[in-house]
């Protein structure tokens, strides 16, 4: 049984002031010292850069059950907030730690190991030009209930679930998620003041499995999803504005989309990815009881939840009794 | 003007090419304004060094934060290094200045991959 080894870090009087130093003090092989590697932000301040990725990780043996994990201390998340069904769903640092680079052409965390866990942080990225949020090569990462902001989407390499991806960019080449590996309960949005353009998502270059999407949204984009890399078997319950182009079964195609449906917000201004109420979102979704039980927010999905990274307080769904 | 938190031993790890991604003696991990409050660990680990140099800007530290990068895209290399650029330690006087420490600035020299043999595209 590994022995997990929880680091504070944040800017008044943790273990770390930044996160590289974190990751620099880990073993070079977890394996051989059977541990995991958790590192616990603090919202102290933000997470920020202007010179480069606030993370690289590189140079660590793991393996499944020796990984390396990255998330919000107990209280210190956007998902502690006591308003955080009220808050908007965007990148919000004073409501909990976030993580910002403002350097261009580098992203938040470059990863280059495998086994990664990352869950319970928000990021943005806020240079002029492409800056995907996360980079990632290796295998076996885990990201659950992140907030990401950027001006390129990120390269998940890994399972995802509950990830709000909002992608501000006028670059029409740029695309949403690059995935490798499945994804359940994620919004990936391109915002509503540009024209529709480029995919939602791909699959991610050396990945070669079929991709499993499940009650996700892909707003904002020409294609919803690259063709012939998902699993058409199993891919359910998604939603887009577009006629067709989601994978599988049982999904919302020409669900409207502007500026205040079916999400709060998906202007730039005031962005928030908070599904609303009475759209073909709601009560359309699939749950995944195991992994995502709960919505980005923290908040329980029932079982026919609302489609996405936001839990509806209500499904909206009208049953007719005979 | 920085704070340089300075790796002063060699991290090792056994696997070939894990270890390229490793940090070694002179790799800068992170660097702050003057005053920054490290951490509690940063400050006791005894495998790095926090170089205080009032007169260095950070933006001249920035390509001691640099990872090494592809040259080729059509060969991603398996041999990438932590750092482009680390601190000849042993040559920094004991008065530390922005000219001394960027002066003491040393390339990481590539490191050939064992598997690959040239580096031409293919034919």
């Amino acid at each position: 049984m590994p022995t997990t080894i929880t680091k504070s870090i944040g800017t008044s009087g943790r273990d770390y002031s930044t996160i590289q130093a974190w990751e620099d003090a880990c073993p070079a092989d977890l394996t051989a010292v059977d541990e995991i590697w958790r590192g616990e932000c603090y919202n102290d301040s933000e997470f920020l850069s202007g010179g480069g990725a606030l993370l690289l990780l590189d140079g660590i043996t793991t393996d499944a059950t020796r990984y390396i994990e990255l998330t919000a201390a107990s209280g210190q998340s956007f998902q502690d907030n006591g308003s955080v069904r009220s808050n908007a769903l965007t990148y919000d640092q004073s409501k909990g730690a976030g993580l910002r680079n403002t350097f261009n052409y580098t992203p938040n965390i470059e990863v280059r190991v495998s086994n990664f866990h990352l869950s319970r942080l928000q990021m943005k990225t806020s240079g002029n030009v492409a800056q995907p949020i996360l980079n990632t090569s290796g295998f076996g990462h885990i990201f659950k209930d992140l907030i990401l902001l950027g001006t390129a989407g990120p390269d998940l390499n890994g399972t995802s679930y509950n990830v709000s991806m909002f992608l501000t960019s006028a670059n029409t080449s740029l695309g949403g998620l690059i995935l490798g590996g499945d994804a359940t309960g994620c919004a990936v949005v391109r915002t509503s003041d540009r024209s529709a353009a480029g995919t939602g998502i791909t699959r991610i270059a050396g990945f070669y499995s079929a991709i499993i999407l499940t009650s996700t949204t892909v707003f904002g984009f020409t294609t919803p999803c690259q063709a012939a890399v998902f699993d058409t078997t199993n891919s359910s319950h998604n939603a887009t504005e577009q006629a067709s182009g989601l994978p599988g079964v049982s999904n919302q195609h020409s669900v409207s989309y502007s500026a205040t449906t079916p999400f709060t917000q998906a202007g730039v201004t005031g962005n928030d990815l908070r599904a609303i109420a009475a759209t073909p979102l709601a009560g359309n979704g699939l749950l995944d009881a195991t992994n995502a039980p709960n919505d980005i927010s923290g908040f329980a999905r029932p079982a026919g939840p609302t489609i996405g990274a936001w839990q509806l307080a209500s499904t909206n769904k009208t049953f007719l009794l005979h | 003007m920085a704070e340089l938190l300075v790796r002063i031993v060699d991290k090792v790890n056994p696997d070939f090419y894990l270890n390229c991604g490793c940090t070694k003696r002179g790799h800068v991990i992170a660097a702050h304004p003057d005053g920054w409050a490290w951490g509690r660990e940063e400050r006791a680990n005894p495998e790095w060094r926090i170089l205080m140099v009032p007169d260095l800007s950070l933006n001249d530290v920035s390509v001691f934060l640099a990872p090494e990068r592809n040259v080729n895209p059509r060969h991603p290399s398996r041999t990438l290094q932590r750092r482009a650029f680390k601190i000849d330690l042993d040559a920094l006087p004991s008065t530390l200045t922005a000219a001394a420490v960027l002066a003491a600035k040393v390339p990481c020299p590539p490191i050939a991959d064992p598997a690959v043999v040239g580096l031409g595209d293919p034919l």
